[in-house]
């Protein structure tokens, strides 16, 4: 099982340098870790690395384990009693590892876990309630199961980590998610774009529109991912409307990053922008209101209207004695709000602006003629 | 596609902590742990292992692995032993998952959640979360009461809940008991799945139709014999009673969209393309297709052509 091998792979160099400085109570020059630290010892006996490659080597190694998540600080160190500094390095074992998890008493800070791990002097800890640590947990599947969630394979790795110290709680999901056929891909595009907004990197991508024939080049700024309605949106600023928009990633075809410079940031996310303003945003809602926003009165008729009331559809303006009632919308984009109002099957009717009404009347009269019916549009 | 080296090194932490505990981990017990393959566990422990051909004597005394047979152990010196905090990815989901379910909770637990995962932001990780999750949200539907969050609970401790909900064409909504078995998501909306006492059978209900609901104080066992797979597939949540075919046609315009939801078939001369389904509830055909206006049509049968129709000219009146 123990063949020599080819060469030292970046893995093996990262446990090397996490084996040597953890632990150490004082930081380590770079000099000594290049020095010291076996893959980078190993380098520089080697006769063709010079010591500046190597030192790129290290720095290239403290930056991607930074990245994954490995706290390893730098430190100015003075040497020979003032006369420099140098660059060093400390990786405090109290930072590296998980905090020692407990279970607490619900009044107390009483630790109930029974015989856990000796918890050393020094290390973090963290005392959870028995309800907390079930929560977690549960929170941590449920999310896992949200199709195409771009964070499912960290999501279970928290879990794993937490029932390092915590026993997870028994007990069948109350939750089941009923996938889609494309999900795969769906999570393979969340991902990216999740990536991308977290690097702030731009991504470009065709679109397809729902009403557009053809699709269109889009190079957008990331500034929030929603899902809502079962389907994941990208809400960014289109860098050729230069505006911000709502994007169905369904709807996108390969989306792809900006791999140039990739540890610099392509733009920031506005301080004023929140994406809490475009969340349970019906598709009506969603659009960029540069043709202003319409304000539009709807009667529905008893017992939709308790639906419309139940889920929040509008504003209640007025109710009747018998339950129907008038609800106030503020359109930003009309078609998708009269296709939606169509589809109340005439329970709901739009009764001002006139102008609006005779639209959905238009519509209806359209598809009444796909059906060969009377009261349908000529042709 | 090769795997990055950070996955590989978060692999082979967790490993190593876990080979770290007293008498170590089997191999199959860690890779099942670590959600990963026996042999890919092998080639993690081979590259940690093998390390020691570059190394000076002396160097990794400290560093000790043990393979027996089936098992795995570590010592460390206390290096390895546990496995690292939550990576910023790790942190992320983690704040995620908390203040999702949170949303879903009536307002005094949804607090207490929310305490929770900024408690938890700022302990597990060097690397918080909780500043990037205003970026990413999940917190699907309008659910200010806290619908799903009760009946998420009832389901866990099988209590029955009685409920006022709004049938598609009933005159007025119904009440009824329920033993709520399972909470599901598809086609956009969300389900319950129970007994209903009223229809004394297993029923689909629509969250967003559910106008009120208390916990009666009975509880209920979930038959032994219940499978839920017939209620949930490709996306689409089903009701077991009786369906009808229904044929629809949708037209060129938005014919790719349709093609990404499920199969379809060619719909001949004319182009675009039909789907076929199975419907239990009418009048969600009718409100489907309407939602599309011209650029879909209920092909048959025909007394559900003619509901369409009879909604459109409700309309037009």
């Amino acid at each position: 099982m123990t063949e020599k091998p080819e060469k030292i792979q970046n893995t093996q160099r990262w446990l090397d340098l996490i084996a040597y400085l953890v632990g150490r109570r004082m930081p380590v020059t770079v000099d000594e870790i290049m020095e010291k630290v076996p893959a980078y010892a190993h380098k520089l006996a080697g006769s063709d690395t010079d010591r500046d490659t190597v030192r790129r080597m290290f720095e290239r190694d403290k930056d991607g384990l930074r990245e994954a998540g490995i706290p390893i600080e730098s430190v100015g160190m003075t040497v020979d009693f003032g006369g420099g500094k140098v660059d060093a390095y400390v990786l405090e074992k109290k930072n590296f590892h998980l905090p020692y998890l407990r279970i607490v008493a619900e009044t107390a800070e009483q630790d109930v876990s029974g015989s856990g791990p000796r918890i050393p002097r020094g290390a973090k800890q963290l005392g959870l309630r028995m309800e907390e640590s079930s929560t977690a947990f549960h929170a941590l599947e449920s999310v896992a199961r949200i199709p195409s969630f771009p964070l499912r394979p960290e999501a279970r790795s928290a879990w794993r980590k937490l029932s390092f110290d915590l026993v997870p709680p028994p007990g069948e999901a109350a939750v089941l998610y009923a996938d889609r056929a494309n999900s795969a891909e769906l999570t393979a595009w969340t991902r990216i774009l999740t990536e991308a907004l977290l690097a702030r990197k731009t991504v470009r991508f065709k679109y397809h529109g729902i009403y557009r024939g053809t699709p269109t080049d889009r190079l957008v700024r990331p500034y929030g991912l929603l899902f809502q309605h079962g389907h994941w949106y990208l809400v960014g600023h289109d860098e050729n409307r230069d505006d911000v928009r709502v994007f169905r990633v369904e709807r996108m075809e390969e989306p792809r990053p900006n791999l140039k410079q990739p540890h610099t940031t392509d733009y920031e996310i506005p301080a004023e922008f929140s994406l809490e303003d475009f969340r349970d945003r019906e598709a009506w809602e969603l659009g960029s209101g540069e043709d202003g926003v319409l304000q539009a009165h709807v009667s529905f008729e008893f017992p939709l209207s308790l639906w419309a009331e139940r889920n929040g559809f509008g504003e209640l303006e007025s109710e009747d004695e018998q339950g129907n009632s008038v609800r106030t919308f503020e359109i930003r984009q009309v078609d998708p709000f009269l296709r939606w109002v169509l589809s109340q099957r005439g329970e709901a009717r739009i009764i001002d602006p006139p102008e609006l009404a005779e639209r959905v009347t238009d519509l209806a009269r359209e598809v009444l003629a796909v059906y060969g019916a009377a009261g349908g549009t000529d042709g | 596609m090769a795997e990055r080296a950070a996955d590989v090194l978060a692999r082979v932490l967790e490993l190593m902590a876990l080979a770290s505990q007293p008498g170590g981990i089997g191999i199959d017990d860690a890779a099942d742990r670590l959600d990963c393959s026996r042999d890919r566990l092998l080639d993690d422990l081979r590259l940690v292992v093998v390390r020691e051909y570059y190394h000076p004597a002396g160097w990794t005394e400290d560093i000790r692995i043990e393979i027996g047979g089936e098992t795995i152990e570590v010592s460390s010196g206390g290096r390895f032993d546990r496995p690292p905090g939550l990576n910023q990815r790790e942190a992320l989901a983690l704040a995620l998952a908390l203040r999702t379910a949170a949303h879903d909770r009536p307002a005094g637990e949804r607090v207490e959640m929310l305490e929770l995962a900024t408690r938890l932001d700022d302990s597990l990780s060097s690397m918080s979360g909780g500043e990037l999750w205003p970026r990413i949200r999940m917190e699907d539907g309008n659910d200010q009461e806290g619908l799903r969050g009760l009946l998420e609970g009832s389901i866990a401790d099988r209590s029955s809940c009685r409920i006022s909900y709004l049938t598609p064409d009933g005159p007025e909504p119904s009440e009824r008991t329920i033993d709520p078995y399972r909470l599901v998501f598809g086609s956009g909306k969300w389900f319950v799945i129970g007994y209903c006492d009223r229809r004394d059978s297993v029923r689909v209900f629509r969250l967003d139709r559910i106008l009120e609901i208390s916990i009666t104080g009975e509880t209920f066992e979930v038959p032994p014999e219940l499978e839920l797979d017939g209620f949930v597939d490709g996306g689409r949540v089903f009701s077991a009673a009786e369906t009808v075919p229904v044929t629809v046609r949708y037209s060129p315009r938005i014919e790719a969209w349709i093609r990404e939801k499920g199969p379809v078939r060619d719909a001949g001369d004319g182009g675009g393309v039909l789907v076929d389904f199975e419907i239990a509830d009418p009048s969600w055909i009718v409100r489907h297709v309407l939602q599309y206006g011209p650029d879909a049509e209920l092909v048959e049968p025909e007394d559900l052509r003619d509901l369409v129709v009879e909604s459109l000219r409700r309309q037009v009146d």
